[in-house]
């Protein structure tokens, strides 16, 4: 099963929480593709500090601009760098989302699994698929940097926790996600990756990738929303965007040889 | 301990009229989850420097724990949970003090407190806990509720609700006793989920903020919904119960619950640990309200059916 679409789309995603971040607000972004047209129609990125409302999650930001129109939510797709927390999985489950991709799971919050499974619980009729870890250890590394950041302006009057920020490994990639539904997903000849815990996804069996790979610049300046939100995308900036990741192996290991850079301001 | 007058310790009720909404009973599970800590064992006469060194780490997950215990003519203490610190800067704390200890090791105890005495004294077969009482049924003695207010309240909700057949839902914000916002909700077939009067509330708070930030620099800052307590004439959906843990809220209060609710019809959002934040999730149960609104209820079903 070939899922360079799905790594294209979430690399754009990726590149879009890295803007967000350059705006001063959490690296966590999404899009959504109409898959009748396959065409991403919006776009939505952390926006709680700037708003002053807690709410404002990245799924919010894509689908509030739909919200006097008409529209079929069950024709969209979201790709989500981090796991829809509890409140926008009820959100999107609400909206009646077709289906949703995302990054890295989210410890904290989780509503696609990971803490609780809004997704598909029983409260309300229609639920939703939610495939996870395309371009998982991005996700995880776009949010390091965030929160590296963070700390080193917060002021700290205790010896420093070790919260395991700054180390180069990520945790274990555990799929939030049955077996049926990975083979059906993402491939049965990709089992491997579903069972062994160290190994992440890469768009062709056997072939390895780097996020920057999938980003051009006209295609970027087309997104929707991205510039006149987030301010003009130039070649140095998706340059620095891709300093920031490890490559993956056409095995599926994280090359951790690599010398990847660290976002400051 | 004894009770106060107005306190239903058993039920977790207050004044007849507000239920307590809570995830857990008061039931301990056998064992505890556990923790890692670091200890180790020194002389009885440098108790002192010890606990003085040991300052420097946050203690606030280790607040359930005794912190020393006697083992024959030694100390065994409690450092930092595991997390904390590594055992090379350990070390280098007490080399530098010139602190003498042994067997620096993890030690795996109890990761929170006991909700009873037996309880308490049966784990402490892992390690020794403080046992100051049950943690709830102190929170609950020590609340103090302006009772007529919060009836007040309850009763705006309803009278809102009954200014207008087609409403069916009322939510009011409060901050110090002052009404900021009253919100409701029509039948609609389709109601978009960020048209709920909670997210509609939330999202007039915040840009009431920003524009108040914005023309009124001197005046105090808020931060999200702190310090609001809200009330409601029905239990929120699972997003609108989140969006208030989101929005940091303190008190919520409710008369019914609702098939696909969030807090006592299924995950108790706002009294979960692990979430960031809680709040106290209170249901009015005095039967005047209730009665009220049953019947405010009724006859928006019936006219619904017509
Ligand atoms: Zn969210
Ligand atoms: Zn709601």
């Amino acid at each position: 099963m070939d899922l360079t679409e799905h790594f294209k789309c979430m690399a754009i995603t990726t590149f879009i929480g890295y803007k967000a971040l350059l705006n001063n607000e959490t690296p966590v972004a999404c899009i959504i593709k109409d898959i009748k047209t396959n065409k991403i129609i919006s776009i939505g990125y952390n926006y709680t500090n700037k708003s002053l409302n807690g709410t404002q999650h990245a799924e919010f930001i894509a689908l509030q601009r739909f919200k006097n129109k008409n529209i079929n939510y069950n024709d969209l797709v979201l790709y989500v760098t981090v796991e829809p927390c509890i409140m926008c999985a009820s959100y999107l489950r609400q909206l009646r989302i077709r289906k949703v991709y995302f990054g890295c799971g989210n410890d904290r919050f989780g509503g696609n699994g990971t803490i609780l499974s809004i997704h598909s619980d029983n409260l309300l009729n229609s639920t939703y698929q939610s495939i996870c870890g395309i371009c998982r250890t991005e996700a995880i590394q776009l949010l390091r940097n965030f929160y590296i950041q963070e700390n080193e302006s917060a002021p700290t009057p205790k010896l420093k926790k070790n919260k395991d920020i700054e180390s180069k490994l990520f945790p274990p990639n555990q799929f939030t996600i049955t077996k049926e539904e990975f083979i059906y997903n993402l491939g049965e000849e990709r089992l491997r990756i579903f069972e062994d815990g160290s190994l992440e996804l890469t768009p062709r069996l056997n072939e390895g990738y780097n996020v920057k790979d999938f980003l051009k610049l006209e295609e970027l300046k087309r997104i929707p929303f991205l510039e006149q939100e987030l301010g003009d995308i130039t070649q140095q900036q998706i340059d620095s965007f891709g300093s920031l990741f490890y490559s993956i192996e056409g095995d599926g290991s994280i090359n951790y040889e690599m010398v990847v850079l660290k976002y400051t301001t | 301990m004894q009770p106060e007058s107005h306190v239903d310790l058993k039920n977790g009720i207050l004044y007849n009229r507000l239920k307590q909404i809570k995830l857990d009973n008061d039931i301990d599970s056998e064992w505890p989850e556990k923790i890692p800590v670091w200890s180790c064992y020194f002389d009885p006469k440098t108790t002192s420097k010890f606990l003085n060194l040991v300052k420097v780490f946050n203690d606030d997950d280790l607040k359930h724990l005794k912190r020393l215990i006697k083992i024959d003519d030694k100390i065994r203490g409690l450092i930092c949970p595991g997390p904390e610190s590594t055992k090379e800067e350990i070390k280098k704390l007490f080399k530098d003090a010139a602190f003498e200890y042994h067997d620096l090791e993890l030690v795996e105890v109890p990761a929170h407190g006991a909700k009873s005495i037996e309880t308490t004294l049966k784990w402490a077969s892992i390690w020794p806990l403080n046992w100051k009482g049950n943690p709830n049924h102190q929170m609950l003695n020590k609340l103090s509720f302006d009772i007529e207010y919060e009836s007040k309240m309850v009763n705006k909700l309803l009278e809102t609700l009954q200014e207008n057949t087609e409403f069916v839902s009322v939510t009011i914000f409060v901050k110090n006793n002052h009404i900021e916002l009253i919100e409701t909700n029509k039948f609609e077939d389709k109601l978009h989920p960020q048209d709920h009067a909670i997210m509609k509330s939330i999202d007039k708070i915040a840009k009431n903020e920003l524009y108040k930030r914005k023309n009124y620099p001197d005046e105090e800052i808020g931060y999200l919904c702190n310090g609001y307590h809200v009330y409601s004439t029905h239990e929120p959906c699972v997003m609108c119960s989140m969006a208030l843990a989101h929005s940091r809220i303190n008190k919520f209060i409710y008369l019914k619950e609702t098939n696909s609710g969030g807090m006592a019809s299924s995950y108790y959002l706002g009294d979960r640990d692990g979430l960031n934040w809680k709040f106290q999730i209170w249901k009015w149960i005095g039967s005047d309200e209730v009665e009220r609104i049953n019947e405010l209820i009724r006859v928006r079903q019936e006219l619904k059916e017509y």
